[in-house]
């Protein structure tokens, strides 16, 4: 739908396609990152090791889709406004999201105790979130080059365009949760092995 | 040039979701491996 059904923009032309390659993952991630939020105060609430391999999973998601809006947002970027990178502050706010979720995928590998890495890595996913929520509003607290599309009337660009974003947003949402439940599965069989290793030795 | 840069995102995109996907195949395969030590080691044990 992306490449054959949404027509060419009137001044982007062929680069109105991009758009949906990069804001679709860009709303995912903030989402996968809302899930690493609500993993991560059940965690602490219900001290349930599942909570945390769901969180550590959606966190990873949120970060490949993350550094996909931020590559795939240069592209956009060069095409737009003649250069990959210009220090607006959605970009700026995007890229310390990705640097803040990259440390806490960093800590959580580096720390070998099992109790440790699950209460503070749950910390940390609650303590990063206002970044999410500073990066989604920063369009809207600071002037900048990104145009404000989302609008409580609805999605402002032609009826097409809208359309293509919403099945996009499905689509990715989909990819992102299959991806989410692959992860789990991996960490949940990993996590048992590893106590079974700890508990025969 | 609009096309290889638009296929540069597709790239950039799918790129990131396979490499997700390889990424999760080889850990599958690092735990097949455990597997087999931790099975050998509870026979030797036996």
């Amino acid at each position: 739908m992306t490449w054959i059904f949404a027509p060419p923009e009137a001044e982007l032309l062929e680069y109105i396609r991009i758009f949906f390659q990069h804001v679709a993952p860009a709303l995912v991630a903030y989402g996968a990152f809302g899930g690493t939020l609500i993993c991560g105060v059940m965690y602490l609430w219900k001290g349930d090791l599942k909570y945390d391999i769901l969180g550590a999973a959606s966190l990873k998601l949120g970060l490949l889709f993350t550094t996909i809006t931020l590559l795939t947002g240069m592209m956009w970027a060069d095409a737009a406004w003649g250069t990959p990178w210009n220090w607006d502050p959605r970009e700026t706010t995007t890229l310390i999201l990705w640097v803040a979720y990259a440390c806490i995928l960093a800590y959580r590998a580096s720390v070998s105790d099992r109790e440790s890495r699950a209460q503070f890595g749950s910390i940390f996913g609650i303590v990063a979130f206002p970044m999410v929520i500073l990066s989604y509003l920063s369009i809207r607290i600071w002037e900048t080059l990104h145009p404000i599309v989302i609008e409580p009337t609805g999605l402002q660009m032609e009826i097409e365009h809208g359309m293509t974003l919403i099945v996009s947003m499905i689509a990715v949402t989909m990819i992102a949760l299959i991806l989410i439940d692959l992860t789990y599965k991996v960490d949940s069989v990993q996590e048992k092995l590893m106590r079974i290793r700890m508990s025969w030795s | 040039m609009q096309q290889v840069e638009l296929f540069i995102v597709a790239v950039i995109f799918w790129g990131g979701i396979f490499a997700f996907l390889v990424y999760l195949l080889l850990r599958m395969m690092g735990i097949e491996k455990q597997l087999k030590i931790v099975e050998g080691q509870i026979e030797g044990d036996q």
